[in-house]
């Protein structure tokens, strides 16, 4: 097939693909009736916003949202409170005196404000979980569009609309960050405060980096090159649906090992800068393969699931068959096995050295009911998976596969609260029907979004010159 | 027909052992009709042998999933355990030496030898079980009494049923093989 490409100069060839624009019955096949299904996203979309909107108003104007529960948040507690919590070994008492610095600072302004400032840390941080984890889900789509080129995979023609049609959510989600950008980043970021940089000799040292107009210039450009890369594989691949030229797919490949360096820095420097400046005194070099992994699941079991719930509606159901979930799971596995061990790598490295500012992030994991998440963390997404998933079967069989693939998301989902939340929540997890409302607010526009993308072309690229070999391929 | 028959009995009575009887196909299609015709007809013991992978075939001859998933997590488990105990062996009992103020049972330090012995010992597992499993390195096998089997390996396919199958039997297995497109077919004979 690949040699078909290279030979053929020419644009066309449709005679090579699948001459599916013949058979005007079987067209139909591989289009979702925009008609019906343009009303209920619109709605999704439309419902997203007041769920967004109701939590935006309910956490600035009624202090109660925020600071519900019995564990409260750090910033109101005094220092000794916070201290009484560690744990009684040395090293993480040392570690947390360490760490009051960062909560000092709010706790200095009047008390009728700190209610205020609370819960509004605790609506942008959970803003920031749920655009971190949509942001995440399309990263992981894009990766794995690029990943197809840059083999040039044939299994995968007959899915890959379903990833490529997540691209275009790039802009909207860019959109989604300016409330973070334009409100949330002094709630947020720690090192936005001057007067704290003033007394913290880390944060003077890391403020050439970390300053508010080179994070705003750095942000604009990922959002810039994430929409550039994705809107150049969503197009070609489309435009290939109407005049099936091979160009395209050759100028894809082509692209793929540039677009591959681009996404990796991006991806590193994205994580970077939205998760791990969340605690200016933490580092770790391994972060962005860590975001890079459970990007990767996230996308993984989204477009397990996407076809899944197709499936369930009659689509594609000869075209993606056994085989391909096979395979899906399989990557699923993979990266599964990959995640667990950058994460503990990530984790052995801080625990060995014991270097204070390193093993803070972890001790505040390892507190209150933080603690149990962790070894939710570790037994869910570690030990679960990879036992279960090995399994041939478990691949094979659709239900179980949907299974996993819906509990790798939940635990990706976990894994990025672990990292976001304990800087607001520090003592307690504290999960309300406020935090939801934000959530499933962004997910209603996300996947609102979405059906509005995949109604607009065929749902498999129709003219893709690996479809053929895609449609027949077994596992051996 | 009766030939074959009086072959087997002939050579039996000259001391040889009779391993079983392959016959030649033409092509991939044929090897996979007569493999599922052999399956319909109730042979068990029989055998596959073409230049490359065809696809079906495990469906054709109803072949299972492998037993050597089996043998290759448990192997795995075992070599697990075993350098998890090693290292708590050597850390705490034999050699016990306080690095850097941690316990001397520190699970975290242990983690990557203990991966990476699963690894190995699922790697040698694979391989060694393999060979257990499919009977190899042979010295010989009655396939290559076979006057033609040597084509097996570019342009022919074979089809051998052993001599143990219940259902073998010279003259019903031999009129099997032909009415499939069986060529060159031939009595095996075990080497002494």
């Amino acid at each position: 097939m690949n040699a078909d490409i290279k030979e053929e100069k020419t644009e066309k060839g449709p005679e090579h693909g699948l001459e599916l624009e013949s058979k005007a019955g079987k067209r139909a096949a591989y289009y979702l009736d925009a008609k019906k299904l343009q009303k209920p996203a619109l709605a999704l979309i439309i419902l997203g916003l007041l769920l967004l909107s109701t939590a935006f108003l309910g956490f600035f104007f009624d202090e109660s949202w925020g600071s519900r529960g019995g564990g409260g948040h750090a910033i109101m507690l005094p220092s000794a409170e916070l201290n009484s919590q560690s744990p009684a070994d040395a090293g993480a008492g040392a570690n947390g005196e360490d760490a009051l610095p960062v909560y000092q600072a709010a706790s200095s302004s009047s008390q009728a404000e700190m209610g205020m400032a609370d819960s509004k840390s605790k609506f942008f941080a959970v803003y920031l979980f749920s655009y971190v984890f949509f942001m995440s889900l399309t990263i992981g789509c894009l990766f794995f569009v690029i990943l197809q080129h840059l083999t040039r995979s044939q299994w995968s023609a007959a899915l890959r609309r379903i990833p490529e049609s997540f691209l275009p959510v790039f802009p909207f989600l860019a959109l989604l960050s300016l409330p973070i950008l334009f409100f949330g980043m002094s709630s947020l970021y720690h090192w936005t405060d001057a007067a704290a940089v003033e007394t913290d000799v880390l944060l003077q040292a890391k403020a050439p980096y970390l300053n508010n107009t080179f994070f705003y210039l750095r942000f604009a450009l990922y959002m810039l090159f994430f929409i550039l890369i994705s809107r150049f594989y969503y197009k070609k691949s489309v435009a290939q649906d109407t005049d099936g030229s091979h160009k395209h797919t050759r100028i894809m490949q082509k692209a793929s090992p540039l677009a591959t360096l681009f996404f990796a820095l991006i991806t590193t420097f994205f994580s970077l800068d939205m998760l791990m400046s969340l605690d200016p005194h933490w580092y770790s070099t391994i972060f962005g393969v860590y975001f890079f992994a459970g990007s990767m699941l996230g996308a993984l079991s989204l477009i397990i699931l996407v076809l899944l719930v197709l499936r369930v509606f009659g689509w594609l159901k000869q075209e993606v068959n056994k085989e391909h979930y096979h395979d899906l799971g399989k990557l699923l596995f993979t990266f599964n096995l990959f995640w667990s061990y950058i994460a503990f790598s990530q984790y052995m490295l801080i625990w060995y050295a014991n270097i204070p500012e390193t093993t803070l992030f972890f001790i505040k994991r390892l507190n209150g009911s933080w603690k149990e998440i962790s070894i939710l963390l570790l037994v869910g997404h570690v030990f679960i998976p990879i036992l279960i998933l090995v399994s041939r079967n478990v691949k094979r069989n659709l239900g179980s596969l949907g299974f996993f693939a819906f509990w790798i998301m939940l635990m990706h989902a976990l894994d990025l609260y672990w990292i976001i939340m304990p800087n607001t929540d520090v003592l307690d997890v504290n999960i309300g029907f406020s935090d939801m409302l934000v959530f499933f607010g962004m997910a209603a526009m996300f996947f609102g979004v979405y059906i509005l993308i995949l109604c607009r072309h065929a749902i498999m690229p129709i003219k893709d010159p690996y479809l053929k070999n895609s449609l027949d391929f077994e596992n051996a | 027909m009766e030939d074959s028959k009086e072959q087997i009995e002939e050579s039996r009575a000259e001391g040889k052992i009779v391993a079983g009887m392959a016959a030649s196909f033409e092509n991939p299609k044929e090897l996979l009709g007569a493999a599922s015709a052999f399956r319909k007809a109730g042979y068990q013991n029989f055998d596959t042998h073409s230049p490359f992978p065809i696809h079906g075939m495990d469906k054709a001859m109803d072949i299972h999933d492998s037993r050597l998933g089996w043998i290759v997590i448990t192997c795995a488990i075992l070599g697990g355990l075993g350098g998890y105990a090693l290292q708590v062996w050597a850390a705490a009992a034999a050699y016990p030496l306080l690095i850097s103020g941690k316990p001397y049972i520190s699970t975290e330090a242990f983690v990557p030898i203990t991966f990476e012995l699963i690894i190995l010992s699922s790697a040698f597992s694979v391989v060694i079980g393999m060979f257990m499993l499919n009977g190899l390195p042979k010295f010989s096998h009655s396939l290559f009494t076979h006057t033609s089997f040597y084509r097996a390996s570019y342009d022919r396919f074979f089809l051998s049923v052993a001599a143990e199958d219940p259902q073998f039997d010279a003259i019903k297995t031999k009129s099997l093989m032909k009415a499939m497109g069986g060529e060159a077919i031939e009595i095996l004979y075990d080497q002494p």
